[in-house]
């Protein structure tokens, strides 16, 4: 199984930096997702790794060798697009035998390989038809049978299901999983859509404007990221801006607008700092008690029914528009109430105002 | 309402468009479209089929008077089809590296190359012709002093001569068309097979190639079609090396001659008063090769076309070690370097040379009225002809992707695309012979008929250039138009026109340019009796009385001119994108 390492890898495309400076590992055998916003320079980057596009500088290492010299044709490599490109001329099953076949593999081996990719990816009853035959979820399954009959240990993966339907991505991004973990293969896989890259990755970089912000296991990036960008790319959040006022005992107390006020852990800030909170909808809580600490009064503007959870747009004091997301058991409230909203501090992200703006921070380009 | 609000400015001519966009009226023009081309394009295209039942007495009697002009006809079209034929294997062989370099490269300069490509487009075949008969040709009539220098001396045959001539008038045809559809094929599906481990080699046969057959059979069909039809250059370079001669004596041609320069020697013989005798013996002649080449025209169209969805991979055994060592290295930098080579001299070289001819030959006293007639000539039946071909052809290119049943559709597509393949001196005869047995009285302006027949062989690059832009284009967004209260006309002319503007722009180009260097329609029709540039630089070259000089400069300015105009028009169709 390769390894993969970049080493301050940049591209240009004329005056557009694409891809800036980047260094990257991905140990082998690791299922890694680079996720970002479209136009960060993602599919550039995957694209150098794959030596489709060589990069304007840096190095790129498989197995600590220098592969930037090696031919597209000849890296040990397989590859899934995006827009699919399956052979329109060819059947699904000389699709699949392509790579053996422009190797020069004796027919019986052609025959073996084509027989097992099909198999592994189920589609041996459609072996006959031609792409245009196909429904675009058993497409992609082809596009990938022919990606793994190049029998390599690196499958590389261009944005694979977002030309496919919601349910159909849901379950090949479930195949896709369990393929590359039987097979042992080192995978990358690119995508801009977040829930894709946490449900199939071991670790997932996210990259915005041509860098990598943050790396990590889908669960750190979920529950504790280090960056603001990430806590709103990754999952949502809500974010109240304010300044510290006060510290006492592990505790800072941050004035909001509004002359409204919060106790939270102080994560290293002090007095005059001016920090932004944030708490994911699914964390807060709602309720008509006006003496629980910890909360903030509000006027619910708002339900959006999401289908295992009731969504509430509540207009806080302080002026800030959140939501908060209830179980369907939770108990109800009306358009135009007024409610409490209640911030529990164990599962607040807490970070120091961006210098550049909250606005201009959690911007995806 | 807010188109109203904007198109309408006064009530009348609010009123106008309303009635404009009616559906009667609507359907009466595509009626008149319709008509026109079946009558005035269609009809007198195959009209001369008929002639060989019609005529078959002239013929009998031609066949007493010049028992040789079977062989000669047979001799002749065989010519033709081994030239062309010739012609387009190569173009592709050469082109096939150019238009990829062109497309899939990013160098700078390619636009340069580009334009250098299009510009022989731009020369009337005569001049052509002319000019590559002095490069490559041996020339008899040339006194020793005016040998150009670097004129190389070597053909003395009209086989050779016309291949090479040829690949001058049409090897820019084929890299245009190769490049245009290579255009279209996404890049990735060959990025997918090199990721499969295919070489570019490879990759090419096994993927762009298959993918592309559609175009390469495009290419061959233009280009063989182009080399089938061409007369002017025909009979400017065979002329000029002394391979083509009329004898008004005895009304009888000699030398290599192809399929079109026995026409465009009949045409002229018919008109001198010396055969008159004759006239209709002559007449059944070009007749009789006139039918010859549609068939056969008609049919290699058929064959190619049948070909190009027949085929299949080449060798589907690969050699994978082979090809990779062909994709790199030296090799693909000895094709792009050759098919340079060829553009440079083939097809640029012998196209300009005639400028070093112009320097350095001395003066000789030309008759430069008629010149200038002759040039405003071309040029008004050149801009009447186009006129014509867009009024009718767009709405026909409409009538085409946006009407009709699918089966209707591909009807017509092939019927516009005939006239595109048939010799256009063949078109010429039958549109001279249709007119000629209606018998109009009085019989119709020559000038007339001139311009009809060029309408008639330059209308299918309208309705082609137009259909191709119409059929990229989402029919969603003129509903989208109408939706918003656009009347159909409306829709047309803010949504869809603008959007195909540079298509018809170009289609109007080739049109153009095409009207202004054909020679053997005019001859056809008209004898010598319409002198249009074309026709007169052809008579300069007369070996009896050769005026080397004046069709030199007849061809260079003509040359200025055109590549004027064309330029400006790709200046127009670059702004309007």
């Amino acid at each position: 199984m390769p390894r993969i390492e970049l080493r301050q890898v940049t591209k240009r495309f004329g005056d557009i930096l694409a891809v800036d400076r980047v260094d990257l590992e991905v140990a082998a055998g690791e299922y890694l997702a680079i996720l970002g916003p479209s136009g960060c320079g993602k599919t550039t980057l995957i694209k150098i790794i794959a030596g489709i596009w060589p990069p304007t500088s840096g190095q790129v290492l498989v197995d600590g060798r220098d592969v930037l010299p090696i031919a597209l044709e000849d890296r040990e490599l397989g590859y899934v697009f995006q827009n699919i490109v399956l052979f329109p001329h060819l059947t699904v099953k000389q699709n699949a035998t392509y790579g053996p076949w422009v190797r020069g593999r004796p027919p019986q081996e052609m025959e073996r390989v084509g027989r097992e990719v099909l198999e592994l990816v189920d589609l041996l009853n459609q072996a006959g038809f031609f792409p245009g035959e196909l429904s675009g979820g058993a497409q992609q399954k082809a596009a990938l049978a022919r990606a793994l009959a190049n029998q390599a240990d690196l499958l590389i993966l261009d944005e694979p299901l977002s030309a496919l339907d919601s349910r159909v991505r849901v379950e090949l991004r479930y195949q896709l999983r369990r393929l590359v973990r039987e097979l042992g293969l080192t995978a990358v896989h690119v995508t801009h859509d977040q829930e894709e890259a946490l449900s199939v990755a071991d670790r997932v970089v996210v990259m915005r404007a041509g860098r990598i912000v943050e790396d990590g296991t889908p669960r750190q990036l979920y529950e504790a990221p280090k960056e603001i960008f990430t806590s709103n790319f990754v999952g949502e959040n809500n974010f109240l801006e304010g300044v510290v006022t006060r510290r006492r005992e592990g505790l800072i107390q941050v004035a909001l607008r509004g002359e409204q006020y919060l106790w939270v852990p102080d994560g290293g800030y002090a007095p005059e700092d001016p920090v932004v909170l944030a708490w994911r909808p699914e964390y807060l809580e709602l309720g008509r008690d006006p003496t629980a600490t910890n909360t903030l009064p509000g006027r619910v503007e708002g339900e959006i029914f999401l289908g295992s959870e009731l969504r509430y747009v509540v207009r806080l004091a302080t002026g800030d528009r959140i939501f908060v997301d209830l179980p369907l058991a939770h108990e109800r409230f009306k358009v135009s109430e007024d409610a409490i909203v209640e911030f529990n501090p164990d599962n607040m992200l807490l970070y120091g105002r961006p210098y550049e703006g909250l606005g201009e921070a959690l911007k995806l380009e | 309402m807010l188109g109203e609000g904007q198109e309408g400015g006064t009530p009348l001519r609010r009123r106008a468009l309303n009635f404009l966009s009616r559906r009667p009226v609507i359907a009466g023009w595509y009626g008149g479209v319709l008509t026109y081309f079946f009558i005035f394009v269609l009809l007198p295209t195959l009209f001369v089929l008929t002639y060989i039942f019609t005529g078959f007495p002239d013929i009998l009697s031609l066949l007493r008077i010049q028992p040789g002009a079977l062989g000669q006809i047979g001799g002749a079209v065989l010519l033709s089809y081994q030239v062309a034929i010739i012609v387009t294997l190569v173009d592709l062989v050469f082109g096939l590296p150019l238009a990829w370099f062109l497309v899939r490269r990013r160098v700078p300069g390619k636009s340069f190359v580009n334009t250098l490509i299009d510009l022989p487009l731009a020369v009337p075949t005569a001049g052509l012709g002319f000019s590559v008969a002095l490069f490559w040709g041996v020339t008899p009539f040339l006194m020793a002093a005016d040998k150009p220098f670097g004129a190389l001396g070597l053909v003395s045959t009209g086989f050779v001569i016309l291949v090479l001539l040829h690949f001058t008038t049409t090897f820019p045809y084929m890299v245009r068309s190769l490049a245009a559809i290579l255009e279209e094929i996404d890049i990735e599906y060959e990025t997918a097979a090199r990721a499969s481990g295919a070489s570019r080699l490879t990759a090419a046969r096994t993927v762009t190639l298959p993918l592309f057959r559609s175009g390469i059979a495009t290419g061959a069909i233009l280009v063989l079609a182009k080399a089938l039809s061409d007369t002017g250059g025909v009979v400017a370079a065979l002329t000029t090396i002394g391979r083509f001669s009329t004898d008004p004596a005895t009304c009888t041609a000699s030398g290599d001659l192809s399929g079109t320069a026995l026409i465009g020697a009949w045409s002229a013989l018919r008109g001198m008063a010396a055969c008159q005798d004759v006239a209709a013996e002559l007449t059944a002649g070009l007749a009789l090769v006139a039918v010859i080449m549609i068939i056969s025209a008609l049919g290699l169209l058929a064959v190619v076309k049948l070909l190009s969805t027949r085929a299949h991979i080449p060798f589907r055994r690969i050699f994978p070690i082979w090809e990779r060592r062909l994709s790199r290295g030296a090799v693909p930098k000895i094709r792009d370097l050759s098919s340079f080579a060829f553009l440079i001299l083939a097809v640029l070289i012998p196209s300009f040379f005639l400028i070093g001819f112009l320097v350095i030959t001395a003066p000789q006293p030309t008759d430069f009225g008629v010149f200038y007639l002759s040039i405003a000539l071309s040029f008004l039946i050149a801009g009447i002809a186009t006129a014509i071909d867009l009024a009718l052809g767009v709405p026909m290119a409409i009538l085409i992707v946006r009407r009709g049943s699918p089966r209707v559709k591909r009807i017509l597509d092939v019927l516009v695309s005939v006239p595109y393949v048939v010799p256009s001196a063949a078109l010429g005869i039958s549109l001279f012979l249709f007119f000629d047995q209606l018998r109009f009285a009085p019989v119709p302006n020559l000038l007339f008929l001139v311009t009809l027949a060029h309408v008639a062989f330059t209308f299918p690059f309208i309705v082609r250039n137009v259909v191709g832009a119409l059929e990229g284009l989402d029919p969603a967004l003129e509903e989208t138009a109408r939706s918003l209260g656009a009347k159909p006309l409306q829709g047309f002319r803010r949504v869809t026109f603008p959007l195909i503007k540079p298509a018809i722009l170009a289609g109007a180009i080739m049109a153009f340019t095409r009207s202004v260097g054909e020679t053997g329609a005019t001859l056809a029709v008209a004898g010598t009796a319409i002198v249009t540039a074309p026709v007169f630089i052809v008579s300069l070259l007369d070996p009896a009385n050769p005026n080397y000089y004046a069709a030199a400069l007849a061809t260079v300015i003509l040359m200025a001119v055109s590549a004027t105009a064309m330029l400006l028009m790709r200046y127009l169709a670059w702004r309007a994108r």
